[in-house]
Formats: C-alpha cells, structure tokens, sequence
C-alpha cells in the first residue's frame, strides 16, 4: 500500500482512496484539476514549477499538510527506487519557502511533468509524522495519507476495508459510503456471479467477454468508457524483412481490425487511429487509418521484394484476447504467402526475448496503459531510439531521428497548442513508417448494481467512491 | 517402530533436497527476469539492477542456491520478490486457509466415502451399488472447474443458500488469530457469527475439492470390502453366528481399510494440487493462489517455499498413513 512502492492496479486503487495528490483530473477527461495544489505555474521553458497549496487539510493522523510534507513524501520516493519512482527522476530540488507554497526545479524544461503529478503512482503523498512514527516498511500494510479513506483492515488475498477518514479535506456532508471494501478475486465467472446476487457492488474492469452474459439482468447496470490504452502489434524494425518499411506497411493492411474490435473484443474496443487513444488530449481524429486490403498488402510484399511472402514468428503472452487477435491475424497472412509461427509464452520469458535483439522476434502483440495523460507517455518511451531494448519501451527497435527531435521538442515546449502540433506531426511521420500496427483502444466495462449512483470514470482514476452513494 | 520413525525422517531430508534442487533448477530455467517483473515495466535499469542486487539475482546460480540453503538452515525461507515479506510469513498467512478446504475435504472423503463404500458392497448391485457407479464415474470425469461453477450457480446464485465465493463474509472482522483456520478459531473464541459465515463459506470449495477422491474412495473401499468378504474366515464368522453387522464392521471393514487408508496418502497429493484451482474459483486464499502468483511472477524464494511446504506434508502425511496402516494390520512390520 506505500504510494512510493505500489504500482499494480490493486495496489493503485488503495493508494488512490488513502493519499492525495497535487493535481488531478476533471471528472472523465485528461484536463487538469486542482488536487492538494489550488493553483500553478511554471518558467523557464518548464524547469521551475511553482504550486500554491490547499490550506486546511490534515493527514488521518491529524498532521498538517504543508509544502515540507510534499518534499518529503517525494524524496521519499526518490529515495526508495521502486517501481513508480521513475515518475519524480526529473526533478533536481524542492523548494519550500512558505507553508503553502512549493518550488519544484527540474533537471531540465520537461512539460509531461505537471502530469504525472494528476495521478497517484509515486505521487501520492504519505504523512511525514506517519513516517517517522511507524517507519517505512508500516506504509507497505497501512495507510496515513489525506485522502477520503483510510485501510482498516487488510486480510491478506481477501479484501481490503477502507474506513471514512473523519478529516476529509472535502467534508462528509450529502450521501457518502462510511466504507469502501476492495475484494480480491481473480476469477472472472466469480466476479460475475458476485454481483448478480448482490455480493458486491460494482466492478471496474469487468471481463469484455462476459458483459453479454451480464448486460440487461435485472439489478444490473453496465457502463461503456473510453480507456486509455492500446493495443498493438510491434514488428522488428531493425532486423529481418519488417526492417523494409513497405514490409511493414504491407503488413498493416493484412490485419482484420473490424474482426478484432467485434468479434474479439465484443464491440469493447475501437479501431486506434496512430499510436494516442482518443480519450487523451493530443489525439489525431484526422489520422489515416490502415484496414484490411490483402491486394494492397500484396503489392506492397511485391515492391519489397517479397513476392511469395516470408516464414515469421509473433510471439504473444498467455491473454486469451491477445492470442485470439495473433490466430486471426496469422489465417490472412496466409492469404498473403506469409506463415507465421506463433509462440506463446509468460510474459516475463517474452520480454527477456523482445529487449534481446538476438531473439527479438519478427513480431509480438503487447498493450500500454497510461501512466499519466500526456502523449508523451504514449510516445516518448515507445518510440524514441534512446529507448529501444530493455530501456524504454521501443521492443519494436524503431529509430527516426526527426521524431526524435520533435518529440524532445514537445517536452520542453511551454504552449499547449504547439505540443499538440507536434505531436500531429510525429503521428503522421509514425503512420506512415508503420513500426507497428496500431490494433485498437480498449474500452472498459464498468459493472454496477443499479442501486449504486455517483460513479465517474477516469482511466487514471478508477475508484471515486467518495462521490458514489446508494439507494 | 521408533526406528522407522526416525528412518522415515532421515528419507524425509533426503526427499526435500532432491525437490529443493530440482526445482530450483527448473525454475531458474525458465527464461525470464523476475527482477524486471518486481520492479515494473517502466522501472529504470538501476531500479531493476537494485532489486536484483537485492535478492541476490546477480550471484551465479551456485552461489543463490548455497544462499538459499544457509538461509533455510538457519530457518530462513528467504523474502518473496513480489510480496517484499517474508516467504515464511507469506506462507504462515495462506497455508492455513489451504489446509482448512482440504482438511474438510479429507474429512468428507473419509466420513462419506467410506459408509458409501461399505453399502456399495452389501447391496452389491443393488440401487446404493449403481448410483455409487454413476457417482464414481462422475467423480473421475466431471473437471473440478465445472463442478465448482455449477455448485455456485445452483447454492449460491439460484437458491441464495451459500456465498458465492471468500473464507468469509465481507462485512465481518476475521476471527482472533489462533491456527489461522476460520471456522477453529471461531469456535474457540466463542465467535458464532464468524463461525456460521466461515462454515457456510467452506461447505462449496471442500465438496468440489473432496469430489474427486470421494468417489475414488468409494469405489476403492467396496472393491476391497467384497475382496474380504469372500475370505474364508468371513464364512468361518458366519458359520459361527456371528451377527451380519459385526461380520462386516468388525471383521471385514478392519481388513478392508488399510488399502483405503493408502490411498488417502496418495489422495492428499491430489488435493493439494486441487486446491489451487479451487481457491482460483472461490477466491479462497490459500497457498495454492501464493503459488500461482509466484510462478507467474518467477518469484524464486515463494516458488521454492511453497515446491518444500508441500513436500514436507506430503511426506508427513504418508509417514502418519504408514504407521496407521501398522496398527491396523498386526503382520506388518517396520522394524
């Protein structure tokens, strides 16, 4: 449960209940919203930002929280190295000159920053007092943090008790829950059956497969929300025939988008346009999109000299959706002289293989989830050369210099506007050098009991129990 | 019998280190990195580098396993790369609820099986000797995953009856921690709304669990009660006048039930293994779902403590079954 450790969505949703964070999210968008900061600026291209603090908010042990409680929740993290504290390396120094206000210089001008601070991973601010009473390791079993609800009780692989936290900052007043509690459980016909008999309230990532079997029972509501995710087929951009960008390109006509979307995904998904999900600022809808057209990818092989195809291998990990797409997309490579091997395998055994160029394969199908609602995120670590292998998240090893270059330059410019016009550009540049095929953005299936009310999805956000009631 | 007690122990070490090598070696075969895993997708190199510096992923295959035995010499499981808590705390927190499904379970197959067994073969092709046929069969061929997910259809969805899925009730506090065993520790406390709702959670997970070996046993005590039942000291029995109830109780059921009893030995084996599938589907947690998760996330240190727990009970268990099968069965010997 320490925000400066967790970094699984479980984990997340404790974390996003117990702790607050400088910013937030408007409702379902990816607009900023003042969290624990009411207002901010930055200078200098974006390596100083300034943050005037919410006054009047306590931690549950009854501390204050101040600007020293920020520096120290987030050196913190830096300190502790784990999984989400990648999100605050940019940062130099924190500056406190005043209770309410902090100064945070960064190593250099980088815009994502005021991001990731609207999410909780690594961000979440614990109580300096909390710390220094318990110790570090008593965060990875409780919680102390300014948020609406507080761990109770943790029965380990069972469920999580969340408790109202009496000093709310945002007061209990109207119809709020006096608990929330998290259930574990990994089995989706279980989940399903849980709530068809009351047994749980709502789910919010409810299996795609299954919402046909719980759509329109009585007592049950099903929401439909944009995700912000991707999923794609990477090809091997720097070795074998896929390095040919008209390999490439031929490959992307090869897939049956429409079949994945409906069939696959249950009409749960829409086909992406380029590499950002529409739900996220900095998406193209203007974009061309590939589609199914065997003649086309046919003489596209033929131009690259690949007249009677190629043998090659995609490897996929153990997700039934994932190998469902590969199966599919493997019958209309046939039609096009191409035999695909698939190779099914943990993912942990696949990544070892992608970020090896030795055994990269010719192609993998992976997704990404948001780490914060910025395009960069969906950008810089997939698609920019110094992140190929295990350093980034580049498996595909494509490298362009010139979206090199404007992505750099998106990180440090200060106008809005700009960012996104960069933005548009790097996505035209990618659609047409085709490093991967851009297969659909996932959308989430939330289940509810229709008793329950309040809920707003936000991908970043996925658990606002404080603003939910019942009947 | 002292002696073979102490042999049995002596195999026993033996056993757990051959298991401890070989799964350690095969666990390291698989290609993968678990420190890349714990750290997260996104972690830095140095992040990775760091957790695996911490668990000693950087040392050579030799060296973690030496590692690992000095540790576990010393009683020390080592600490779970995913849990970041000690592999005997993990296993000290989920075992007991592995062993309250499977302790029923055995109690089921036992309290069950057996009278089954025994009527099966004293009204032999009679209606209890055919429905116990369709039961086996059913028994043997029905998946555990089906079963489990009718039995929650029908109890806990359609009748309302039982709970769908957990050790107990969300909205009460678990039991003061004694064994770690629900419906014990609810009992010893006095705890009767924890007791009621841990009982009503363990009836479905222990029924598909005991299934399988239920009708096993069934089948395996009746064959070997008809077996004794054509003794010629059964017909020296009732030649004498011995009443028809004593015949099979007292003098063929005691002849019958040491092969049954092997079999439970052998049947422990197989509800283990049952149980993590069984925990998947009633979110019970237990060892199986800590093993489960540990493989998937080539988490060495869970994946050896649980590869060793099993082993010792295991073998423990046989050992107990062995020294029963001597007291029932005056000819055989250990010494």
């Amino acid at each position: 449960m320490d925000p400066a450790i967790a970094y699984d969505p479980p984990s997340s949703q404790v974390v996003s209940l117990a702790y607050g964070t400088l910013l937030t999210l408007k409702g379902s968008s990816t607009d900023l919203a003042p969290g624990l900061a009411t207002a901010w600026s930055s200078a200098d291209g974006g390596k100083v930002w300034t943050f005037t603090l919410r006054k009047g908010v306590k931690f549950a042990d009854g501390t204050a929280f101040n600007s020293q409680a920020v520096k120290f929740a987030f050196e913190r993290t830096i300190k502790m190295n784990q999984g989400p504290a990648w999100m605050l390396d940019v940062i130099q120094s924190i500056a406190t000159p005043a209770p309410d206000k902090l100064v945070i210089t960064l190593k250099y001008p980088y815009q994502p920053f005021i991001y990731s601070l609207a999410q909780p991973a690594g961000t979440a601010i614990v109580s300096p007092a909390g710390v220094k009473k318990h110790g570090d390791g008593w965060f990875q079993n409780h919680t102390d943090g300014t948020g609406p609800y507080q761990a109770s009780q943790w029965v380990h692989g069972q469920q999580v008790v969340m408790t109202r936290n009496p000093d709310y900052w945002q007061g209990w007043s109207g119809n709020h829950f006096q608990k929330v509690i998290l259930k574990i459980v990994t089995e989706p016909s279980t989940q399903q059956m849980l709530l068809q008999t009351g047994s749980a309230d709502m789910n919010i990532a409810f299996p795609v497969s299954q919402v046909a079997q719980v759509q329109g029972q009585k007592g049950i509501k099903v929401l439909t929300e944009p995700g912000l995710n991707i999923l794609f087929i990477g090809l091997n951009n720097k070795s074998g025939p896929t390095a040919n960008q008209l390999v490439r390109q031929a490959l992307s006509y090869t897939l049956d988008y429409k079949g994945a979307v409906q069939q696959i995904y249950s009409g749960y998904a829409q086909q992406a346009k380029g590499p950002i999900p529409p739900s996220l600022w900095g998406y193209d809808n203007a974009l061309p999109q590939y589609h199914l057209d065997l003649q086309k990818a046919k003489a596209l092989l033929a131009q690259a000299g690949y007249p009677h195809g190629f043998p090659m291998t995609i490897t996929v990990e153990e997700n039934p959706l994932y190998q469902q797409v590969v199966e599919s997309w493997q019958s209309t490579l046939k039609q096009v002289g191409i035999n695909a091997t698939i190779d099914t395998m943990p993912w942990a055994t696949e990544y070892k293989k992608l970020t090896t160029l030795s055994t990269a394969p010719t192609a993998f199908i992976t997704g990404w989830y948001a780490d914060f609602a910025d395009p960069d995120d969906f950008l810089y670590p997939q698609y920019a050369s110094s992140q190929q292998g295990s350093v980034g998240f580049n498996l595909e090893w494509y490298g362009n210099p010139t979206v090199d270059r404007l992505l750099n330059q998106a990180r440090t410019e200060p106008d809005h506007q700009k960012r996104i016009a960069l933005y548009a550009q790097v996505q035209q540049i990618l659609e047409q050098q085709a490093p991967v095929l851009w297969v659909l953005d996932q959308k989430t299936a939330v289940v509810e009991r229709s008793t329950v009310h309040g809920y707003v999805y936000n991908a970043l956000w996925p658990v606002n129990a404080y603003a939910m009631y019942k009947d | 019998m002292l002696s073979f007690i102490v042999r049995r122990l002596g195999q026993l070490i033996l056993v757990l280190f051959g298991m401890l090598v070989l799964t350690f070696l095969v666990s390291h075969m698989v290609p993968g990195d678990p420190a890349r895993l714990a750290a997260g997708l996104h972690a830095t190199q140095s992040q990775v580098e760091q957790v695996r510096r911490q668990f000693g992923l950087n040392l050579p295959l030799w060296a973690q396993f030496t590692r690992y035995a000095d540790g576990l010499l010393h009683g020390n499981l080592g600490v779970s790369i995913l849990t970041r808590d000690p592999v005997s705390q993990d296993l000290g927190a989920y075992f007991p609820a592995t062993l309250e499904i499977t302790l029923t379970a055995l109690l089921i197959v036992l309290a069950v099986g057996i009278p089954l067994g025994v009527v099966s073969a004293v009204r032999r092709d009679g209606l209890p000797d055919h429905f116990s046929r369709v039961f086996a069969l059913l028994g043997v061929s029905m998946p555990p995953f089906w079963l489990a997910v009718l039995l929650q259809e029908v109890f806990a969805e359609k009748l309302g009856w039982l709970p769908v899925a957990g050790m107990l009730s969300s909205y009460l506090t678990p039991p003061t921690h004694i064994t770690g065993i629900y419906i014990l520790d609810s009992l010893l406390t006095g705890n009767w709304p924890d007791f009621t709702s841990a009982f009503a959670s363990l009836i479905l997970p222990s029924l598909t669990l005991a299934f399988g070996s239920l009708a096993i046993m069934t089948r395996m005590v009746r064959a070997k009660l008809l077996d004794v039942l054509r003794q010629d000291f059964i017909r020296t029995a009732r030649a004498k006048g011995v009443l028809e109830r004593r015949v099979i109780y007292r003098h063929a059921l005691k002849n019958a039930l040491p092969p049954a009893v092997t079999v439970i030995g052998l049947q422990v084996g197989s509800l283990l293994q049952g149980a993590v599938l069984v925990e998947a589907i009633f979110a019970w947690p237990g060892v199986g779902t800590y093993a489960l998760q540990a493989s998937e996330g080539l988490d060495f240190p869970a994946i050896l403590g649980f590869t060793l727990l099993v082993s010792v009970v295991y073998v423990f268990i046989n050992t107990i079954v062995d020294i029963i099968y001597a007291f029932l069965d005056p000819r055989v010997s250990y010494s």
